[in-house]
């Protein structure tokens, strides 16, 4: 515990000096401001830049939040995939885990720690994003009143988990960190692909990012996110479990 | 034109993290003049005048390992 300490800080103090956590907080807070303010304003946009082009229907809520989780489950999340991607290539090319290992440094801590680290700047730069999002959205459409805000921001966080396990699993199996991206994007593409298959699609985890705005907009119900929780948790850790037993075998 | 006044108050808290994102872009690379790639000025100009995609950018391809 105390090795997986110690390399908690030291992973937490890398990603502050490498700037990993400066741009991706700017990048969720940007997503979260614009997303409202371009559903808001995209029919003065349109007449201003075309003038003969018009907009159907006035914008509503509802066109921000689905903006916002375009934005954060497209590029939000491909960002960090691909920031982190160099999480452990990096240490494989320098050669600088051999020396903590050596010295008794457990292996399956130096996992634990990346995971840690990943998931908390995860966490913050995803809700920061969110409540700027919210907070921005309330101010442009002042006394409209949705449910479900909350979970379905709950849910695409969730999945935000998963996509990690998988990158870090990526990581591990691969050297370089093209092809750990290449694989996490190639993951997520099938498990996005089994969503079609009809019997698989109410557990397809990817419901969790495809169903949010039906969700605040009432076409879905929580009930529905059960089951796809429940299996993205279970991949999330049996993801990182293999990813411990690959490490422990890995030759650095 | 009367449009874009209105929005410009809006538009400011939008533009405060993209500023401080190009000036910390900025100063690291006046203060680390090693790129991986280009020279000093190229990504000056990168940095400042492609908000978020030149930062990011920079920071991600174009800067020099630590020595």
């Amino acid at each position: 515990m105390n090795g997986y300490a110690a390399f908690l800080k030291k992973e937490l103090t890398e990603n502050m000096k490498n700037y990993r956590f400066l741009i991706l907080f700017a990048v969720f807070l940007i997503f979260g401001l614009t997303s409202p303010f371009l559903a808001r304003f995209m029919p003065e946009i349109l007449s201003a830049v075309a003038a003969d082009m018009q907009m159907e229907s006035a914008p509503v809520v509802l066109d921000a939040w689905e903006q916002f989780y375009k934005n954060i489950s497209g590029v939000g999340f491909s960002a960090f995939i691909i920031l982190f991607g160099s999480c452990m290539s990096g240490e494989y090319s320098k050669g600088t885990l051999v020396l903590l290992i050596t010295k008794g440094l457990p292996r399956s801590a130096v996992i634990f720690a990346k995971y840690t680290v990943a998931a908390v700047l995860m966490t913050v730069c995803y809700w920061s994003g969110f409540l700027t999002a919210y907070c921005y959205t309330a101010y442009l459409w002042p006394g409209t009143m949705l449910s479900h805000v909350f979970t379905a921001a709950f849910y695409l966080w969730l999945l935000g988990f998963l996509y990690l396990s998988i990158l870090l699993l990526g990581c591990v199996v691969f050297k370089q960190t093209f092809t750990s991206i290449l694989f996490t994007g190639g993951i997520v593409a099938v498990i996005s692909l089994l969503g079609i298959v009809e019997p698989l699609a109410k557990f397809n985890p990817f419901l969790l990012t495809s169903k949010n705005v039906d969700l605040i907009s009432g076409a879905a119900s929580v009930s529905e996110f059960l089951m796809p929780t429940v299996v993205s948790i279970a991949i999330t850790i049996i993801g990182l479990w293999f990813a411990t037993i690959l490490f422990d075998r890995k030759q650095l | 034109m009367d449009t874009l006044l209105e929005m410009l108050p809006l538009l400011i808290p939008i533009l405060v993290p993209d500023a401080v994102l190009a000036v910390v872009a900025a100063l690291h690379v006046l203060r680390h003049p090693h790129y991986r790639f280009g020279s000093k000025a190229f990504w000056l100009v990168v940095v400042v005048v492609f908000l978020l995609i030149g930062p990011i950018t920079y920071f991600v391809a174009g800067k020099g390992g630590e020595q």
